[in-house]
């Protein structure tokens, strides 16, 4: 209810309620005092004019002195126009109409005066009349009945015609009320509809009301100004949350770089460590086996040790080639396409049957600074990896060599091409926490006496040393992927 | 009989060398740290100094260009293990083998040899330079 009356339609019902509440008693009071007024001053004039001009008739010659004539007159009187009694009062002696009773009352009423005086529905007129300087009275009663008919169903048609109004009126307000609120309503389901995430709903109505077009007009244009807002709101939060995600993946490739620099500078120490160890440890042995008899039974155990402490040494020299910094080798422009293919066809070579070399190496018009030797070492280690996830089952090793352009957050700079080396294969794959450490030194999940560990962590030492960076994607039973990304030389350079 | 000076702060590479070149015919001295190393081979000259590079106080490099100062006509191997024990003091970056070695060919050595090496390649080059 309480809704109901706060609605536009509600609210201009009320109002013109209060209006008609108002209005209508008094527009009432006017009209009926009018109408009765003018309907009773008629009656009572024309009744006193009627009196009048009865008793001019009655004073006319000798009337007065002759009964029957007198009587002739009254009965005249009472004929015509509502007059119900008619009677002379003359020298003390009444004389009544004869075709109208005549009440006794008659002389003691006189003149009523005013119209609704009496409550007998009879209106008393009281005239002089006057004969031979004797002045007498003469009555006359008019019938109320007819005036009072008239004055109540005026009354009844004024109130008719004032309820008719007010009906009318609070019509038209529910009218007009609907004709504003439509198109507001049109526009609050519409502005609903963007509320709820319709962005692209018009704020459109089909009015021509001026204030209600230049209202849908302005919101209008809020919604496109708000719809741009928040279309750049999002692009800007989406882009926020890319640079986000680059960001930490940027920090989760340094710290990873960091642990493997540390790794490499504790590898490093330990491999001079060793090499000091094994100084003695092969010279002692070679001086043993130089002085011993060459039957000597124990002669061959100190080969044994001689041919592990060369292992030994060899291990260690592969462990310092991924502490191999930038300026140790001779850096040149390489053509890593050519190096690639010479690496890939060695590799085929290799290759068992139930593997396939998927190879798409672009002939790239850029170079890369680095050593050919190491580069095909990079490409060998990945395909020789990559074979081996698959060696059971089989499967396709991919091989693709492009160049793009370098984007400037990965850290090259601006304009230089990047040359992308993707080795993939479609390998067991490997958990998160395996990626996480496959290119650490001596991390391998291969069996005791199937690999060095040592691979991938000398892959990322010769990628590094040539300015580039090495990711691995992996996916557990779909395949493994390493991207080596290098950066080129700019054209002018070459 | 040629001698020869061995300068390394390692006691087993020192040992081994000595016993190796002892027997074939070397007289060996040996010092285990540059400074004594430099005051040793100025006292008595050696034929052969064999210097280790990545030394503690003294490192080999400082201990071949004082060597060189007074002695233009002095035989210098120099000999390292490698890793990132630079030649003044601890490399994080990690320079390795072959960087110490060409640094120690510079600064004046006449010969290179990286830890760990056969008794035979000893043996070889010290008479080599030895017949020079």
């Amino acid at each position: 209810m309480l809704r109901t009356l706060n609605t536009l339609i509600g609210r201009l019902a009320l109002l013109q309620l209060l209006m008609l509440a108002i209005m209508l008693p008094a527009l009432f009071y006017t009209l009926e005092t009018v109408a009765v007024r003018t309907a009773v001053r008629s009656f009572t004039q024309h009744a006193r004019a009627y009196a009048t001009s009865l008793a001019r008739e009655l004073e006319l010659g000798d009337v007065l002195d002759s009964a029957s004539r007198t009587v002739e007159i009254l009965d005249g009187g009472v004929d015509c126009d509502g007059c119900v009694y008619a009677a002379v009062e003359m020298n003390g002696r009444l004389i009544g109409s004869s075709v109208a009773e005549t009440p006794a009352w008659i002389a003691q009423r006189g003149d009523d005066v005013r119209f609704d005086r009496s409550a007998d529905g009879v209106y008393a007129v009281a005239v002089p009349v006057r004969r031979e300087g004797v002045t007498g009275s003469l009555y006359l009663g008019f019938d109320k009945q007819a005036t009072l008919e008239q004055v109540r169903s005026t009354r009844v048609r004024i109130a008719e015609a004032l309820a008719a109004y007010g009906i009318a009126s609070i019509a038209v307000a529910i009218l007009l009320a609907r004709v504003v609120a439509l198109p507001l309503m049109q526009l609050r389901t519409a502005s609903r509809k963007v509320a709820q995430g319709d962005a692209g709903t018009q704020l459109h109505t089909n009015s021509t009301m001026v204030e209600i077009v230049d209202l849908s007009r302005d919101l209008e244009f809020m919604r496109n100004e708000l719809v741009g807002i928040a279309e750049r709101l999002r692009n800007e939060m989406r882009q926020r949350q890319l640079e986000l995600a680059e960001r930490a993946a940027l920090e989760r490739q340094l710290q990873h770089e960091q642990r493997l620099a540390t790794i490499g500078t504790f590898a490093g120490g330990l491999a001079h460590e060793f090499n000091n160890i094994l100084v003695p440890l092969m010279l002692y042995t070679e001086e043993s086996l130089d002085q011993i008899e060459p039957t000597h039974p124990v002669r061959e155990n100190l080969a044994r040790i001689l041919r592990a402490s060369s292992s030994a040494a060899s291990l260690i020299h592969k462990l310092l080639a991924f502490t191999r910094p930038l300026e140790e080798r001779q850096h040149e422009p390489i053509d890593v396409a050519a190096v690639t293919n010479e690496a890939l066809d060695l590799s085929q070579a290799l290759m068992p049957a139930n593997i396939h070399l998927d190879r798409q190496v672009d002939d790239l018009p850029v170079r890369v600074l680095g050593d050919a030797t190491l580069f095909s070492q990079v490409v060998l280690n990945l395909c020789s990896n990559a074979v081996h996830a698959m060696r059971e089952l089989g499967g396709t090793l991919s091989v693709r060599l492009t160049a793009r352009d370098a984007r400037p957050m990965d850290g090259s700079q601006d304009g230089h091409p990047l040359v992308e080396l993707r080795v993939q294969d479609t390998g067991g794959g490997m958990n998160p926490e395996t990626q996480e450490r496959i290119f650490e030194p001596f991390f391998t999940t291969r069996d005791v006496g199937e690999g060095s560990g040592l691979g991938l962590s000398i892959v990322h030492g010769i990628v590094a040393s040539m300015g580039g960076r090495i990711r691995v994607a992996s996916t557990l039973g779909a395949g493994t992927e390493f991207i080596v990304e290098l950066p080129g030389m700019a054209p002018a350079t070459l | 009989m040629p001698s020869v000076l061995v300068i390394d702060d390692e006691a087993g590479v020192r040992d081994s060398i000595r016993l190796v070149l002892g027997r074939a015919g070397f007289e060996v001295n040996t010092a285990d740290n540059g400074l004594t190393g430099v005051e040793d081979y100025l006292r008595q000259p050696a034929d052969v100094v064999i210097v280790d590079i990545i030394m503690p106080r003294s490192n080999g490099i400082e201990v071949i260009k004082r060597i060189r100062e007074s002695f233009p006509g002095a035989r210098i191997i120099a000999i390292t293990g490698g890793g990132n024990y630079g030649p003044f003091g601890y490399r994080p970056e990690s320079i390795v083998t072959d960087a110490y070695l060409a640094t120690a060919t510079r600064s004046g050595a006449d010969a290179v040899m990286t830890k760990p090496f056969h008794r035979s390649e000893l043996i070889a080059l010290v008479r080599s330079l030895v017949r020079n």
